[in-house]
């Protein structure tokens, strides 16, 4: 029987590979010779930066007043059928992801958000990165570190694992809130696109140690900097298979031990679940930030927590277009995680989880677009999801349809458009605590020190996963 | 030799040669102070302005007034505004790097090259500092709204960003701390220009038809980050929120109907039937939670434009206002636990001096002159921003650009704008409105500071792993450590120019970090030198001048590697 390790290799060293220099091939080899996953379960996020018009990607398609808020050019009339579901329709641009709906590995929960509803991006951001007290005042949560270190020292996963290994890294261009460690020493790693990273040469054409930078933690000035500079210590002590499996690898140090930009390149489009190569700037960093979050969850025992973004989802005028791109880039990159994810032979046990800081205005704007508000559409994908819908049906309900019943998006009783914004039922609070007790095996008693203030039980939970 | 043959001697010398390295750490008031003023008020100490700033005992607050008041555009020639010859040369008038006037071919490593150059250059620090920070409060994503430009003209749509980025980005130089110097300025000039109006969509807020809605984007962000922010501290420590949802659908309403005329480049228009008047003749009250409401005249149509205005004006003046910037002032120029600390009166006194329309100049000389700004356990406390990193080892080895012809290489900026990038930061072009991130947090990611490191390397040595990257800014090292007591020896030795290369750590440290490095940061730099020595192997001759600068350049890599490059 074919196991991981020989289709990733099948998939690196077979046809099409002859070009690569032998280093690539030595050093993806080691990688792989770190074996498969040590059975823990994992997380990405994909955080959708802006506010996504959940309206818009799961349309409440049994509500009659749909057509009167969205009567011109973001009424979409050609939602998709979903087995089980009688209420909604999904949008069109998300067509990849109606198996995975189908194979109930797909739960689409309609509005999960801050309860106080918040249409800052900044606050409502923070709401979900901090998961802050519900009262908390906005620079009081400014000063919170993310959930995410939080998480992993209740769920005893160490910031540093083998191999020197991060816990949690967030692959973007800035370290994500989430990630943040404040005054904790659970310091999360930060990677940014490969794309963008240039070897440096000279560093060690001069005889310098890679772990150079580790001087910088020795005479930091303050206990927070200390800390998050601490994992330079781990990066510059990764062993070149820890950094491969980082996704890190190519060019890092210049050693000659790792392939240059334009190998990896080559390399990137040979991997199994690199099929579609996008051509904007938006979609082609997605689609290169989830391979790499991928590669680095798939093959790095010790990482339990990755996190990536994809911008531009704040729609306010002639919505139409951006949605579309965006929405189809999401569905493709989550269909090709997805595929990558069950080609695998040993399960990696990664769950999906794309959330966005609030929804839009239920009516459109006088521009074709859509203001902030409301409740925001969460999408986990995994193999412990309750495949389903969540917080959108009516009386007649499906067979994959749960949660809270849906509510007019013009009910008769308001008097000013400006009201409009459906109501949170799944608060991000309570959506996190359900990801950390499930996935990461955080205790209910534990919660509290994840989530401030949050109870010692699962009433809360909207059970999107098992 | 040996590594540890080397090291034996290193020690020798550190026995015998006491007098430079044991530098580290000799309390000095007045060049420590140097440093931090150089480090808060500047982009960075230069061996040059250290000199002029512990000339005299006044040296540092001498230079802190003089920077309070940059010279006028208008009275002023070309060298003295833009700050010295060489940044003079860089953005010079008639030279080919900056647009001068809407459709002028014009990219974005253009305007990247800009900000660099006078970071780097320019002799008004101050003002480029302000600069920068206006920048990042006002902040314009541009780039991802170009295609509203794109209305048939030859003229490509990011020629028009970026003159338009390069516009805003020359009034922010000009008037944030020079010039008009109030804030209302800057922020009645960002709201009716085309970067901002095209950016939150104010050319798309527009009521024609019944049931048609205001956008809501420009006015939200006025409020919540321009402005008044969602809550301000009062007297006795209480957040009290600002606004309300109802407050900003009312200041949304108030901007419909401002836009563009392409016909006239972009300029400013008021269209008065895309205004959407008040139902009734009263005035209109905002602000209501924060307990300080202020009230704006109803307007009669078609002088709808005069409701937007007064709002800026109320805005401006606001309290609220007042506290939020100077709050981020101060934790830009002292730190961020200084702005609430109880043992503090900055934050009042700053906004005693604000006045009505936020008189810049006066704010920035209660901070600057105050004793939370002067204290020594302010300095190093604040992380360097990608552009204030990049800057600063540049500076520290008094680098220059090289000239072809009568202009500057603006190539040579290469290096430091892609170590820009690695950290994060695209100038001009960071694509939220909140503008980059400036918290010691947000700085100190690890790959970051790895890529500080990988910046030193590639400036430093002049090599870098991409073709096109064939030009850098010149560092002379050899130059850089010429008048380094005692000299290297007429014919050096290993053994003999253990002295001199133990001073040449200390100068290279000192250049970079005052007085503030350790013992162990000097046996560091040591080591690197040493590695050189053996990665050269037995070849190795000091005599021999390529040795002698490998030797050089592995040390200073080293040194501006260190923690300290990640402070001011």
């Amino acid at each position: 029987m074919i196991d991981r390790r020989d289709l990733l290799r099948g998939a690196l060293f077979g046809a099409g590979m002859s070009a690569f220099p032998k280093a690539v091939m030595a050093s993806a080899a080691r990688a792989l010779d770190m074996g498969p996953v040590n059975g823990s379960e994992k997380l990405l996020f994909i955080f959708q930066r802006g506010g996504n018009d959940g309206v818009n990607t799961l349309i409440p398609d049994g509500d009659g007043t749909y057509g009167q808020v969205r009567s011109n050019e973001l009424f979409i009339q050609n939602g998709l059928s979903l087995n089980g579901v009688n209420y909604s329709r999904l949008n069109p641009n998300l067509d990849r992801l109606v198996d995975i709906f189908n194979g109930d590995d797909l739960a689409l929960i309609h509005r999960v958000g801050d309860p106080s509803m918040s249409r800052s991006h900044f606050k409502a951001m923070d709401m979900f990165e901090k998961a802050p007290e519900v009262d908390a005042t906005q620079s009081e949560i400014a000063a919170l570190s993310g959930f995410v270190p939080r998480m992993m020292t209740e769920a005893g996963v160490p910031y540093l694992g083998a191999n020197n290994l991060p816990g949690a890294v967030s692959i973007s261009p800035l370290m994500q809130a989430m990630f943040l460690a404040g005054s904790s020493s659970q310091v999360s790693a930060h990677v940014r696109d490969l794309t963008l990273t240039f070897t440096p040469g000279p560093f060690t054409d001069y005889g310098l140690p890679a772990t150079s930078v580790q001087h910088a933690i020795d005479n930091a000035a303050a206990p927070a900097l200390k800390g998050q500079l601490a994992l330079n210590l781990g990066f510059g002590g990764l062993s070149q298979e820890g950094l491969l499996a980082l996704g890190f690898a190519p060019g890092v140090f210049g050693s000659g031990l790792f392939p240059s930009f334009a190998d990896f390149s080559a390399m990137q489009s040979s991997h199994p679940w690199y099929h579609v190569k996008p051509s904007t700037p938006v979609g082609g960093y997605f689609m290169a930030t989830a391979e790499q979050a991928l590669f680095t969850l798939a093959n790095s025992p010790a990482t339990r927590v990755a996190g990536i973004e994809i911008g531009g989802w704040d729609t306010h005028s002639n919505q139409d277009g951006t949605h579309t791109e965006l929405l189809r880039w999401l569905g493709w990159g989550l269909r090709d995680l997805y595929d990558a994810i069950q080609a695998m032979p040993v399960d990696p046990k990664i769950t999906i989880v794309v959330v966005t800081e609030f929804g839009r205005t239920n009516f459109e704007n006088g521009s074709n677009g859509t203001d902030h508000g409301g409740g925001g559409l969460a999408m986990v994908i995994g193999n412990h999801v309750n495949g389903g819908t969540y917080n959108c049906r009516d009386g007649n309900q499906g067979t994959k349809e749960f949660g809270e019943l849906w509510p007019a998006l013009n009910p008769p009783q308001w008097t000013s458009p400006y009201e409009d914004a459906v109501p949170i039922e799944t608060e991000f609070r309570d959506f996190i605590a359900e990801l950390a007790h499930k996935v990461l095996g955080v205790p209910l008693t534990e919660l509290w020190k994840v989530i401030p203030g949050y109870p010692a039980n699962a009433q809360g939970f909207t059970d999107f996963l098992s | 030799m040996t590594r540890t043959a080397t090291l034996a001697l290193a020690v020798t010398g550190l026995c015998t040669f006491a007098s430079p390295i044991v530098a580290q750490g000799t309390p000095d008031p007045l060049f420590d102070y140097a440093h931090h003023v150089a480090r808060r008020v500047a982009y960075g100490p230069t061996n040059a302005l250290i000199t002029t700033l512990t000339s005299s005992p006044t040296g540092p607050d001498d230079y802190i007034t003089a920077q309070l008041s940059p010279p006028n555009k208008a009275t002023s020639t070309a060298v003295q505004y833009h700050g010295g010859q060489l940044i003079a040369d860089l953005v010079n008038t008639a030279g080919p790097l900056l647009p001068q006037q809407l459709g002028d071919p014009v990219t974005a490593l253009d305007l990247f090259y800009a900000q660099l150059g006078y970071a780097m250059f320019s002799e008004w620090q101050l003002r480029e500092l302000m600069t920068q920070f206006w920048e990042r409060h006002f902040n314009t994503g541009l780039y991802t709204r170009a295609p509203y430009f794109n209305q048939g003209s030859a003229i490509a749509d990011n020629n028009y960003v970026f003159w338009f980025e390069w516009q805003a980005n020359e009034y922010y130089r000009e008037h944030g701390l020079g010039g008009d110097g109030t804030f209302y300025g800057l922020l009645r000039y960002t709201a009716k220009h085309a970067t901002m109006m095209v950016y939150l969509n104010t050319v798309y807020n527009k009521v024609i038809n019944p049931g048609d809605t205001p956008n809501e984007d420009w006015a939200r962000e006025c409020l919540e980050l321009y402005t008044v922010s969602p809550e301000h501290r009062d007297a006795n420590g209480n957040w009290v929120p600002n606004y309300s949802q109802a407050d900003i659908e009312e200041a949304s309403r108030m901007f419909t109907g401002w836009d563009l005329d392409p016909a006239a480049s972009y300029a400013f228009e008021f269209n008065t039937n895309e205004h959407a008047y008040p139902s009734s003749g009263q005035p209109t009250v905002l602000l209501t939670d924060s307990g300080l409401p202020i009230s704006i005249a109803a307007p009669i149509a078609p002088a709808g434009l005069q409701e937007g205005e007064d709002l800026l004006v109320e805005l401006a003046k606001h309290p609220a206002t007042a506290q939020f910037i100077c709050r981020k002032l101060i934790a830009e120029f002292v730190n961020e636990q200084t702005v609430f600390s109880p043992t503090s009166t900055l934050l009042n006194d700053m906004m005693a001096v604000w006045g009505t329309a936020g008189d810049i100049p006066a704010v920035m000389g209660v901070l600057l002159s105050s004793p939370d700004f002067k204290r020594a356990r302010t300095r190093f406390t604040r992380a360097r921003l990608p552009l204030q990193a990049v800057a600063a080892t540049a500076r520290a080895f008094d680098s220059t650009m090289e000239y072809s012809g009568l202009y500057p290489v603006a190539e040579n900026l290469n290096a430091p704008y892609w170590a820009m990038e690695s950290m994060g930061h695209r100038l001009l072009l960071y694509p939220a409105p909140n503008g980059f991130p400036t918290s010691n947090d947000a700085q100190m990611s690890p790959s970051v500071a790895l890529e500080r490191a990988y910046y030193a390397s590639n400036l430093i040595s002049g090599d870098f792993p991409v073709p096109f990257m064939t030009d850098t800014l010149e560092i002379n090292l050899e130059q850089f450590v010429a008048s380094v007591q005692p000299q290297l020896p007429g014919s050096p030795t290993m053994a003999n120019s253990v002295p001199h290369l133990l001073a040449v750590v200390d100068h290279m440290l000192t250049s970079l970090y005052g007085s503030n490095y350790t013992l162990a940061d000097e046996l560091r730099v040591l080591d690197a030198m040493l590695g050189v020595v053996n990665h050269i192997g037995p070849t190795f001759d000091i005599a021999n001048n390529d040795d002698y600068k490998a030797v050089l350049e592995g040390a200073a890599i080293m040194a501006a590697g260190m923690v300290q490059s990640g402070l001011r």
